[in-house]
């Protein structure tokens, strides 16, 4: 490849972009480069809150599974537009999945095994796409930016222990609308100063240290490349710099945080000078702009515990409903604990400690899923930060592998745990093959 | 038509290595779902650490229990599949 010179030159061109990523993520911000870094990301557990619909509060990783099911919709739709014997693309693509299935099913539980294959493959199908699409290069980056005020807002309202507070919590409640706006003004005017006083240290106390980046325009907000670290600030840096205790503050103090809590970084504020004493003109920089915390629009829908809780209680019921279908009740319930008198304790015990399994099973379904995807997703946003423009590529292969054989594994798991449910309990081989004419 | 269909490679190795992957996750789900459980009631009833131990223990058993009983089955299924593939 090195012998032309069109090879040198691409060769050339790759070891570029390669220092240039080096220097230009974390790594090369230690020795001053870090030219195309970004703060670290805020990471959480729980889905973010996109906007309220009426009263219906919408979740990040909800729009992300209704985009999963609408492509998915297409595709089926693609698929079966034009069935014919000699299939199409798309038609041989299902073909192919739906053959695979059969033949996983057949060979698990023989003919009686075809009543898993609809939702095996429809398991299959929704948990690839939910893990595929959480891929895109348009998750995660593009969002509305949480603002310290609505920050605050909805951590101060969460904290009610005396029955003043939830009084003034209440009124918080009435006053201010859902996104904060308003806090600082009803907390600056509000007459019950003293548990004004209490629950905003506490807020401080518990949150202060939460972290916020600083953004940049005006009604469109964004990150210009290279605003690192340096430019991060804690909730106790915007609202309560130059306050001598701010977890117990005084009157005068309340009133100073309000105003903060609804003018973050305003350019008439005092430089804080512990966090910019070294470098003052950072800050005259940076007042003006707002500080906040980006919440994606989008976010993988498998990166929710609620959704992959939901498809593995999905899972699990199906299972139980073919294991009774197909034993009838007392033939299902007799393979766990049957009649408790007629029993032996210790079979009686394990019968008992079966049946709770069942309900791991879900647990583990839930948490195997939700572990891999939420992993995947920390993966690509720490090979993102510390080798801009290159980092990810190889972690998105990895990742949509991983992806399918998330979904492989959890569909034939479904599948198998059938299997299971439809044989009957300490039957000796060949009781149940015979009748099913092979 | 699909019955008469020879089971694929690919049809056995997944499901094995799916099943035996599951055995792990239950094990590890099992013993840290009765850990916590045993933890929470302890909070609840002030008996530490003892229902700490006893859901240990419990959730030890589920596992194993569990564990004996997914594997006992993949034997089971085996054994059909090369019946199936005895019968061909």
């Amino acid at each position: 490849m090195l012998s032309s010179p069109k090879g040198i030159a691409i060769a050339v061109f790759l070891l570029a972009v390669a220092v240039i990523s080096v220097l230009g993520g974390a790594l090369g911000a230690a020795f001053g480069g870090g030219f195309l870094g970004g703060p670290v990301p805020h990471l959480q557990v729980p889905s973010e809150l996109v906007t309220y619909i009426g009263d219906y509060a919408l979740y990040n990783t909800v729009v992300m599974f209704a985009a999963a099911i609408v492509v998915l919709v297409l595709l089926t739709w693609l698929a079966t537009r034009k069935i014919s014997e000699v299939p199409g693309r798309w038609q041989s693509l299902m073909e192919v999945l739906y053959e695979f299935f059969i033949g996983l099913a057949e060979s698990a539980s023989g003919k009686a095994g075809r009543i898993f294959i609809p939702v095996a493959t429809a398991i299959f199908l929704v948990v690839l796409f939910s893990n595929w699409l959480g891929v895109l290069p348009i998750v995660g980056n593009i969002g509305r930016v949480e603002t310290t005020t609505e920050f605050f807002f909805h951590k101060f309202e969460g904290k009610a222990e005396s029955e003043q507070a939830t009084e003034v919590l209440e009124g918080l409640h009435h006053d201010v609308g859902k996104n904060g706006e308003g806090m600082g003004h009803y907390l600056e005017t509000h007459a019950d100063v003293e548990t004004v006083q209490k629950l905003v240290g506490k807020t401080l106390e518990t949150y202060g240290g939460q972290e916020f980046v600083v953004f940049d325009g005006d009604g469109i907000r964004w990150l210009p490349f290279g605003r690192g670290n340096d430019y991060k600030l804690s909730l106790i840096d915007v609202v309560a710099y130059d306050i001598a205790d701010p977890t117990h503050p005084t009157a005068e103090d309340v009133v100073k945080i309000a105003h903060r809590v609804d003018e973050s970084l305003a350019p008439d504020s005092v430089p804080n000078t512990e966090f910019f004493g070294e470098n003052p003109e950072k800050y005259t920089s940076l007042a003006g702009k707002r500080a906040g915390i980006l919440v994606p629009y989008l976010r993988g829908s498998s990166t929710d515990l609620n959704m992959t809780l939901a498809i593995a209680i999905f899972a699990m019921v199906s299972v139980q409903f073919w294991g009774i279908k197909t034993l009838g009740v007392g033939g299902y319930w007799d393979k766990f604990i049957g009649n408790p008198f007629k029993r032996n304790p210790i079979d009686l015990f394990v019968g008992v400690l079966e049946l709770v399994g069942e309900f791991i099973k879900v647990v583990s379904f839930t948490f195997r899923l939700f572990g891999n995807m939420f992993a995947g997703e920390i993966l690509l946003i720490a090979m993102g930060f510390l080798f801009p423009l290159i980092g990810m590529i190889p972690f998105i292969g990895l990742e949509l592998f991983v992806g399918f054989i998330q979904a492989i594994i959890f569909s034939v798991l479904t599948l198998m745990f059938g299997a299971f449910a439809i044989m009957p309990h300490h039957h000796p081989e060949g009781d149940h093959h015979g009748s099913e004419g092979h | 038509m699909p019955d008469e269909r020879p089971p694929k490679r690919a049809a056995s190795i997944v499901p094995t290595l799916a099943r035996l992957s599951m055995i792990g996750w239950f094990v590890g789900v099992s013993i840290a779902g009765g850990a916590l459980l045993g933890w929470w009631l302890d909070g609840l009833v002030g008996s530490e650490p003892l229902l700490l131990i006893v859901g240990i223990l419990l959730g030890v058993a589920v596992a194993l229990v569990g564990m004996m009983r997914m594997l006992t089955d993949f034997g089971r299924t085996q054994d059909r599949v090369s019946e199936d593939r005895a019968d061909q």
